[in-house]
């Protein structure tokens, strides 16, 4: 079987290019509009600017919806269309401390400070699906809202404390209390940009957050799944200290004043993960605590990445943990290398074909002498 | 935010107007190129641009700062009767921030026949402000009935 040089398909994949587009548009159902992917998918919309790690809502539904509801696709589209934009700035720093929470639960503790607001959230709805017919759905959507109307507070009330909607954290509370381990830094370190710069280890803190916060939600609970046992090899507890959602402020520099300016709020999600130390070499006395933030209503990845910060930092390079987490939880890296496999390989294959049948015919001579 | 009247500074005004109607924004805009004096200083001294801001945080566990990742915005700055006009927005809405900097130039220029334009533009951050805490009131008002109130029991 020898080499020969072939070219052809271009007329090909110009009619399947065409054939996704044509059955996209012009599917046999009505259209749907970004307005509705936003308010209908908002958690698809918050997965897939989250690992695109750009915020716009408008854009992610755009970007569902061309991908036809791949989130994956959807995420490289975003990240395409980001590839094309300057950078206008880098913000001022916003304190995590400033989040306002539309959601915020701590299952360490019953009486945190600030409350326990369970918000919008499916933990304690029954997984069935509703059958119910359009028109029953659409029924109880009008009477909910119309309830919902008739039970609302007069809009002059204030909207709750500062205490209720930006709680202290459980974590100055154990620190009050001399049950952490203190790692706050006198010093402040430059940042790692991981949009300018491919993280690789041993890498800062900062830049393993910047990669878990834009990782592919699955590849990272993967990668905490496979991970829960501790430095003594043996399953550990993990509590969580805070699961929060709320809005954190988004602030520049005015280029005329010099002076900051708020230009508007950014959904995210915050966890903080507490870790029992057991370590011969730990504070067996103090806990210590993992963080995890992403944009969007995203907890299954908070949670995980929480969990994996504060692996991280125990496992202090001993095992490949940081390396699985820089080099394989890029959703865009790993279904971009899955992908390419679909691409002809005729030429690679002919050859490892030609390897098979080279060491046969060697067998075969070496049998025969 | 809770505005005063009469008492907006340029900050505020930029913060009020990128979340502000972009139908109001864009009809007094509108008005305001009427004025010939305005139609005809004003230059676009940067063109209306989609571009990204990193989001920076400080973490609170060893009070780091790291990047959680960019937002998109959209920008603009002109020159009217000499007077910078800057705005951003978040989002990709290339026309109601051009209208919001000439917006932005238009108070800062003295003149008698800006006046009523000036004060309407005040009126849209008042009326912008007071929608923002009404709808914070709002939200709260729908998610504050999920507060747990745990019960000791005996």
């Amino acid at each position: 079987m020898g080499y020969a040089a072939a070219r052809g398909g271009l007329d090909a994949i110009e009619a399947a290019e065409n054939l996704v587009r044509r059955k996209r548009l012009n599917a046999d159902c009505d259209w749907v509009t970004p307005d509705q992917i936003v308010g209908r998918f908002r958690l698809a919309v918050d997965r897939v600017m989250g690992e695109a790690g750009l915020w716009e809502e408008e854009l992610a539904a755009i970007a569902i919806r061309q991908a036809e509801g791949d989130l994956i696709e959807a995420v490289h589209l975003l990240r395409s269309y980001r590839s094309t934009l300057p950078r206008f700035a880098y913000s001022e720093v916003t304190d995590a401390d400033e989040l306002r929470v539309i959601r915020r639960i701590v299952p360490a503790f019953r009486n945190p400070p600030g409350p326990q607001l369970l918000g919008r959230t499916s933990d304690y709805t029954g997984r069935l699906l509703e059958l119910s017919s359009e028109v029953a759905g659409q029924e109880e959507a009008q009477l909910l809202a119309s309830l919902a109307l008739t039970q609302e507070q007069h809009p002059s009330q204030p909207s709750g404390d500062q205490q209720q909607q930006q709680p202290r954290r459980l974590l100055e509370t154990l620190r009050e209390m001399d049950l952490m381990v203190d790692r706050r830094r006198l010093d402040d370190p430059e940042p790692f940009d991981i949009t300018r710069t491919p993280a690789r280890p041993p890498a800062s803190r900062s830049a393993r957050l910047s990669s878990m916060s834009r990782a592919e939600t699955g590849a990272l609970v993967n990668q905490w799944y496979r991970n829960i046992l501790g430095p003594d090899g043996y399953l550990h507890e993990v509590t969580l200290g805070e699961v929060r959602h709320g809005y954190l402020p988004l602030r520049i520099v005015h280029p005329i004043t010099g002076n900051p300016v708020a230009i508007g709020n950014i959904r995210v999600t915050e966890v903080e993960a507490i870790e029992d130390l057991n370590g011969i070499e730990e504070e067996r006395d103090r806990f210590d605590v993992g963080y995890g933030i992403c944009l969007g209503h995203n907890e299954k990845k908070a949670i995980a990445m929480a969990n994996l910060d504060i692996a991280c930092h125990r496992d202090n390079g001993r095992s490949q943990i940081e390396q699985s987490l820089l080099l394989t939880t890029d959703g865009l890296d790993s279904s971009g290398f899955l992908e390419h496999l679909k691409l002809p390989h005729y030429v690679t294959f002919r050859s490892m074909m030609e390897r098979k049948n080279a060491v046969r015919q060697a067998r075969k001579n070496g049998q025969s002498k | 935010m809770t505005v005063a009247p009469m008492d907006i500074s340029r900050e505020q005004r930029t913060e009020l107007l990128a979340s502000a109607d972009p139908d109001s924004i864009q009809r007094l805009a509108e008005t305001a190129l009427s004025y010939t004096f305005v139609s005809e200083s004003l230059v676009v001294t940067k063109k209306p641009e989609t571009g990204l801001v990193m989001m920076q945080v400080r973490e609170p566990v060893c009070k780091e700062r790291f990047y959680l990742g960019e937002i998109a915005a959209t920008r603009a700055e002109v020159l009217v009767n000499n007077e910078k006009g800057w705005a951003i927005r978040l989002g990709t809405d290339k026309a109601t921030v051009l209208g919001a900097a000439i917006l932005d130039a238009i108070c800062e220029i003295a003149h008698v026949d800006l006046s009523k334009i000036q004060k309407d533009v005040e009126a849209l951050c008042i009326e912008t402000a007071r929608v923002e805490s009404i709808s914070a009131i709002h939200e709260w008002n729908e998610i504050s009935p999920t507060i747990v109130n745990f019960e000791e029991l005996d």
